[in-house]
């Protein structure tokens, strides 16, 4: 079969992405621009500046992402463009260039459910091979999903309130940790130790996760110590914090598997870039003979590779839009069918 | 000599096909939603029906604002991307400008509401005396005072054979350093 090279762009957040993948795993060329410094002196990503950057910069990493490739636009057979879930400004910018881009070289247009390119990253890596359970864990999603063949998405359990990734930036903020909270819990966690007691999530709800107790919990703890005049160690609490956060996704995944017999596991979206996660689950999947795969570390934040890697499926089938689809801020992935 | 108008600083999409200044087609949609919707297609449609194909385009005139954000972004990006991948000249003129080129007062002031206030640009036989700027409506009420021999134009009426006509000695630009014109600060900016 004759190659398929999917040009991808993404622009749903705060990174100017454009790649180029060859069969839907071979990261030919890409090109990221961050706008993370910018947003750090605000405490977060302020929209409008991250629609004027995705907007100022974006044929700038057009042209660096073809300076690393002797493929040219020509020689693509497709272009990809995550259309949601994220920020509709900038979600709107990348739409429009990837529409402008399709009109130009008349190449299909496909479009991308952003949390399908967090999956299809693992292909990046090793091809999906299925039946496989995913482990979503982003700023927006926490779900547990079965998938028997590609763009085939089961829902086993999902957060009943907050995704974890969005609990480790609120904690973070009550921490006074800077921006991106995440990723410094983990850091400061590194040098803690389990001291604080934080309640677990007894959910009879099976698959489903919970995390606002443990949210709440945590902001109690940090005011009625400040009120006390008490100093936190921000280390220990955000170790304490850590491990309580991903020992319910461990949990969770573990009951998953018992339930479904499924053998292989992947993790995917932004909180799978978390070394402690991957430790853990990686100790799962040693104990009940499971093979586990991660995206590398490089495409667990945003990147447009992924998104070109998880167009593949989509263009074998024909899936293709017209000029004249919108963005939109948040769209379902699949439909949710909880047991 | 082909030219391609784009504007979508206000509510409209408007699109205009030009061969020497002599405009061949112009379509115009009023879009509530997202320009999103409308742009590409009514590009490929006045393509379509001039009969011109995308490589047979000299130059992209864009307005750059200032007006809606999205609206004002999202035709830059397209201008500027095409300009860009069909190696064209680009060039681009402030709303208020080429507002103010479409009228045949003398002594004007051109604005554009939004919901708060409106941007502005006071003119003398086509020249901007003052640079635009952005005014809440109590500010704005207090200038025009000033100006009483001054005509509003609050039309937004586009003349784009005069725009183009007026356009044609000024330099192109490089794509890459293509951006709207805003005018008005973010909130979050303030102070900063």
């Amino acid at each position: 079969m004759k190659d398929v090279y999917i040009l991808g762009i993404e622009t749903s957040c705060d990174e100017t992405s454009i790649s180029i993948v060859k069969n839907g795993e071979t990261d030919i060329a890409t090109s990221i621009l961050t706008q993370i410094n910018t947003h750090a002196s605000f405490g977060g990503v302020v929209p409008e500046i991250a629609s004027r950057l995705h907007s100022e910069n974006i044929t700038l990493v057009l042209e660096d992402l073809l300076n690393k490739t002797d493929l040219t636009i020509n020689d693509i057979d497709a272009i990809a463009v995550t259309y949601a879930p994220g920020l509709l400004g900038s979600l709107l910018v990348g739409l429009e260039f990837a529409k402008t881009l399709s009109l130009v070289y008349k190449k299909p247009l496909i479009k991308v459910h952003h949390i399908a390119g967090h999956i299809y990253a693992n292909n990046l890596e090793k091809k999906l091979d299925f039946p496989l359970l995913a482990l979503i864990v982003s700023g927006g999603h926490s779900e547990l999903v079965l998938m028997k063949k590609d763009y085939d998405f089961e829902v086993l359990g999902k957060t009943l309130d907050d995704a974890v990734g969005e609990v480790y930036d609120k904690v973070a903020k009550v921490l006074d940790l800077p921006y991106p909270g995440g990723p410094n819990i983990e850091k400061y966690a590194l040098k803690g130790k389990n001291t604080y007691s934080l309640p677990k999530s007894v959910l009879n709800d099976e698959l489903n996760f919970s995390f606002s107790g443990l949210k709440s919990a945590v902001i109690n703890l940090v005011h009625n110590e400040k009120q006390k005049k008490k100093e936190i160690n921000k280390y220990n609490l955000a170790a304490s914090f850590q491990e309580v956060a991903i020992e319910q996704l461990v949990r969770k995944t573990k009951i998953a598997i018992m339930k479904t017999n499924v053998k292989r596991l992947i993790i995917a979206g932004g909180v799978s870039a978390n070394q402690y996660l991957r430790k853990e689950m990686e100790k799962l999947a040693k104990e009940y003979n499971i093979k586990l795969s991660v995206p590398s570390m490089k495409y667990c934040t945003d990147n447009a590779t992924m998104i070109a890697a998880a167009a593949y499926p989509l263009y074998l089938k024909k899936e293709f839009s017209e000029l004249n689809i919108n963005a939109k801020s948040t769209d379902k992935l699949f439909e949710e069918k909880i047991n | 000599m082909n030219t391609i108008f784009i504007s979508t600083f206000n509510q409209k999409v408007i699109i205009g096909i030009l061969k020497n200044e002599i405009l061949l087609l112009k379509e115009e949609i009023t879009s509530n939603k997202s320009h999103s919707i409308s742009l590409i297609p009514t590009i490929e449609k006045v393509l379509t029906i001039t009969k011109t194909k995308l490589n047979d385009l000299n130059e992209i005139i864009i307005i750059n604002g200032p007006g809606s954000f999205t609206g004002v972004r999202l035709g830059v990006t397209v201008a500027k991307t095409l300009s860009y991948t069909l190696k064209i000249k680009i060039k681009t003129i402030t709303s208020i400008e080429a507002i103010a080129i479409s009228s045949n007062a003398d002594k004007k002031i051109v604005i554009i509401p939004d919901s708060k206030g409106k941007y502005l640009g006071i003119f003398n036989n086509n020249k901007l005396i003052k640079e635009i700027n952005y005014l809440n409506n109590i500010d704005y009420n207090l200038l025009i005072k000033n100006y009483k021999n001054y005509k509003i134009i609050e039309s937004e009426y586009l003349d784009i054979p005069k725009i183009v006509l007026y356009l044609k000695d000024k330099k192109s630009i490089n794509p890459h350093s293509v951006k709207p014109m805003y005018i008005k600060k973010i909130e979050v900016l303030n102070g900063k």
